[in-house]
C-alpha cells in the first residue's frame, strides 16, 4: 500500500522552500523570496507553519544595521523531506 | 509562487527545479580574498629580502614579516565589508562552512605560531625561519584542501608546491644547511604566486564567465 504523501510539504510554495534549505546550510528570507518568487507575507506564513512543524529554524539577527532573517532546516525536517521523496519515488514507482 | 497543491511529477520537477536553482556558483570577486593575501604576503617578502640585503642582513629586518598580519588583516576586514550584502543574496553552503573553518583554523595556527615565535626571540632565539616554515606548509596546505573542496586543480598543484618547498626548506634546518636570503625570498614569493595569486585569478575568471 502506498504511503500518504506528508500534506505540510506536498504544496508548492513550502516544497519549493524546503528543496532550498535541504541543499544548503541557511538562506536569507530574501534569497528565498527571490528563488520562489512568492510574496513576502505569504512566505512568512508558509514559513511560520514549517516552524511550527519543527522543520525549520527561523534566525532573526543583525547584519551591520540591516535585519537579517536566515532559515536553516532542523534534523526532523531533512528526515521529513527524505520520506517525501521516498514516497514520491513510490507514487511513481521510480526506482 | 502560491500555496497550491501539487501532484506528484510536479512535485519531484519542483524539488529538481529548486535544487538547480540553489546549486553552489561561483560569485564575482571569489578570489579576491586570495588575491589580497598573495599579494601582501609577496610584497612584504620582497620588502624584507630587499632589507636583508641593503643592511647586510640585520635580523630586526624580519619584524617587517609582521606587516602581513597588519596590512593584510586591515585589507580582509576591508574586503569582508563590502561582500557583506552577499550574505542575504545567496544562500550559505555546507562548502562555505567546510571553507571558512579551515581557513580559521590555519588562521589561529599560523597566529599561534607567530606567537611562539616572538616567544623565543626575548630569550635571545632567533625563530624566524619557523616562521617561513609555518608559512609554507600551512598555506599549502589550505590552499590544497580548498582545491579539493572546490575542485580547483591550480589550488591543488599550487598548494602541493608549498607544501613540497616547506618540507624542503624544513630539511635544510634540520641538516644545518643555511637558508640563504637570495634563494629562500624568491622561494617564499613564488609560493605565495602559486597558492594564492594564480588560483585567485582563475577563480575570478571563472566566475566572470559564468555570471
Amino acid at each position: 500500500m502506498l504511503k500518504e504523501l506528508n500534506p505540510l510539504l506536498h504544496s508548492q510554495l513550502r516544497l519549493a522552500i524546503m528543496s532550498i534549505l535541504m541543499n544548503c546550510e541557511e538562506a536569507s528570507f530574501v534569497y528565498i523570496k527571490a528563488q520562489t518568487q512568492a510574496t513576502a507575507g505569504n512566505l512568512s506564513v508558509q514559513l511560520d507553519k514549517l516552524v511550527a512543524a519543527g522543520y525549520i529554524t527561523v534566525e532573526k539577527k543583525f547584519q551591520g544595521k540591516k535585519p537579517l532573517t536566515t532559515c536553516s532546516v532542523t534534523e526532523s525536517g531533512k528526515q521529513a523531506f527524505e520520506e517525501y521523496v521516498n514516497a514520491l519515488r513510490d507514487y511513481l514507482d521510480v526506482k | 509562487m502560491e500555496e497550491k497543491r501539487l501532484n506528484s511529477q510536479e512535485s519531484l520537477e519542483l524539488i529538481a527545479r529548486m535544487i538547480n536553482k540553489t546549486k553552489r556558483q561561483l560569485h564575482v570577486g571569489q578570489g579576491n580574498l586570495l588575491l589580497w593575501w598573495g599579494y601582501v604576503s609577496a610584497i612584504v617578502g620582497l620588502l624584507v629580502g630587499v632589507s636583508l640585503l641593503l643592511t647586510g642582513g640585520n635580523p630586526a629586518c624580519n619584524w617587517l614579516w609582521f606587516l602581513i598580519w597588519i596590512v593584510g588583516g586591515i585589507g580582509m576586514f576591508v574586503i569582508n565589508r563590502k561582500d557583506k550584502d552577499r550574505i542575504e543574496k545567496e544562500p550559505f553552503t555546507y562548502v562555505d562552512r567546510i571553507s571558512s573553518n579551515l581557513w580559521g583554523t590555519i588562521g589561529w595556527m599560523f597566529a599561534l605560531g607567530t606567537l611562539m615565535s616572538i616567544g623565543f626571540q626575548f630569550f635571545g632565539k632567533d625563530t624566524w625561519v619557523m616562521m617561513l616554515i609555518f608559512a609554507f606548509l600551512l598555506a599549502g596546505f589550505g590552499s590544497s584542501m580548498q582545491g579539493f573542496i572546490l575542485q580547483e586543480k591550480s589550488m591543488v598543484v599550487g598548494g602541493a608546491f608549498s607544501l613540497v618547498a616547506g618540507t624542503f626548506v624544513l630539511g635544510c634546518v634540520l641538516s644545518d644547511i643555511p637558508l640563504k636570503v637570495w634563494w629562500i625570498i624568491p622561494l617564499f614569493i613564488l609560493c605565495f604566486v602559486f597558492t594564492m595569486i594564480i588560483p585567485g585569478h582563475v577563480l575570478n575568471a571563472k566566475a566572470k564567465k559564468q555570471c
